[in-house]
């Protein structure tokens, strides 16, 4: 008999639960809403609630691929009731992109069959050290593009966000990492860091997103680099899909 | 720091890999009742995953995963010894030949308890391991 695991549970229906976290844009002071990252979450009262837990399974279990289809699939389905249109940013792993060779056909007809735009969606790419075949890795990254798909690359900064995978992806988005975010109103170092790659986005055609905001202090210092998109617990945890806002009214 | 700071840092953590819910069961709410924090795992990979992303003081694991007709415990072991050198392991088995007690013990097993057990005797190897909760 096949051996029953969790990963069976996270395939079931309703095996995972989708909340959004909003990332804003901070125009003239006022912040608002530019899109919504959908974080996956396992069943609750499970280990796999914790999303870092959810994904080093799944990684250890080698299935990004299959719960990287169930986590579009949930968070377009989650997105669907999502109040007006934000963008909507999707994690992926790179592996999954350069091993399934459907995923934009599948990525297109959960749009269609939930009635979401299709450029409303952001493929976030994490893992992005764990591809090997750079031809097809990039070939699925001009097919999604080709659809309308914006592509984001998370945790810049980190390990193997390196120059070389910058320029080959040319991102619509540059996610900086919170290790470099978190803190930096009172670390120098941490803010010619991201000064520099504010200036490596711009060159390139890209927007910043400053991950990990959690107090005013920190914000300020972002918004002094010129970074005008933002995401953190100061604007906003991640929540269900109908209690989301389109703006924040502490900024 | 506040007292209930110190004492929340001080909670040790445990984690119990076993495949049968009613042993996983007995052993959470025996060591929550007893102050430790308690995850527990039913799959080798999802121990592995607890492991990597958070730090115990003590696992419990269980030699066979009843899927796995392999040594599991002795394959978490090894990882645990990869990952956290300070974490101590307890290994519990109802079929405990010389020959794997000799491999725990190699790979650095802590203790090694055999089924069936009192939990009273899995709570005192805790303590002699950890110095104890309270």
């Amino acid at each position: 008999m096949k051996r029953r695991t969790l990963v069976d549970e996270i395939l079931a229906p309703g095996g995972l639960t989708i909340l959004f976290q909003p990332i804003f844009e901070i125009v003239n002071g006022q912040s608002m809403l530019f899109a919504l990252e959908a974080l996956s979450r396992g069943s609750k009262g499970t280990n796999l609630e914790r999303a870092d837990v959810l994904f080093e399974y799944v990684r250890r279990m080698n299935r990004e691929l299959d719960v990287d289809r169930a986590c579009v699939s949930a968070a377009i389905a989650a997105a669907a009731s999502v109040p007006g249109s934000p963008a909507i940013s999707i994690n992926v792993h790179a592996s999954t992109l350069e091993r399934d060779e459907h995923f934009a056909s599948y990525l297109a007809e959960r749009c269609v069959e939930h009635g979401v735009r299709i450029d409303r969606i952001v493929l976030e790419i994490v893992e992005h050290q764990r591809f090997r075949d750079a031809n097809t890795f990039f070939a699925a990254l001009d097919g999604l593009r080709a659809l309308g798909v914006r592509i984001a690359l998370d945790d810049i900064g980190l390990g193997y966000s390196n120059h070389q995978m910058l320029i080959e992806v040319c991102p619509d988005l540059f996610k900086i990492d919170r290790f470099f975010v978190d803190g930096c109103s009172a670390r120098p170092h941490s803010r010619a860091a991201i000064e520099s790659i504010a200036l490596l986005a711009s060159r390139l055609g890209g927007r910043v997103v400053a991950e990990g905001i959690e107090t005013p202090e920190d914000f300020a210092a972002i918004s002094a680099l010129g970074i005008d998109l933002v995401q953190g617990y100061y604007f906003g945890r991640p929540a269900a899909p109908a209690s989301q806002t389109t703006q924040k009214e502490k900024v | 720091m506040t007292q209930l700071a110190h004492d929340a840092k001080q909670t040790p953590r445990l984690l119990v890999v076993e495949d049968e819910p009613v042993v996983r069961k007995a052993l959470r709410k025996y060591f929550v009742a007893e102050g430790f924090e308690v995850d527990c795992a039913r799959e080798l990979e999802e121990a592995e995953a607890l492991i990597v992303t958070s730090h115990y003081e003590i696992v419990i694991a269980d030699l066979r995963l009843s899927w796995n007709y392999s040594a599991a415990g002795l394959e978490i072991l090894r990882f645990v010894r990869h990952h956290s050198r300070d974490t101590r392991v307890v290994i519990l088995t109802a079929y405990a030949g010389p020959d794997v007690q000799r491999s725990a013990r190699a790979l650095g097993a802590d203790a090694f308890l055999q089924k069936p057990v009192a939990l009273a005797e899995i709570a005192a190897t805790v303590y002699r391991l950890t110095g104890g909760a309270r």
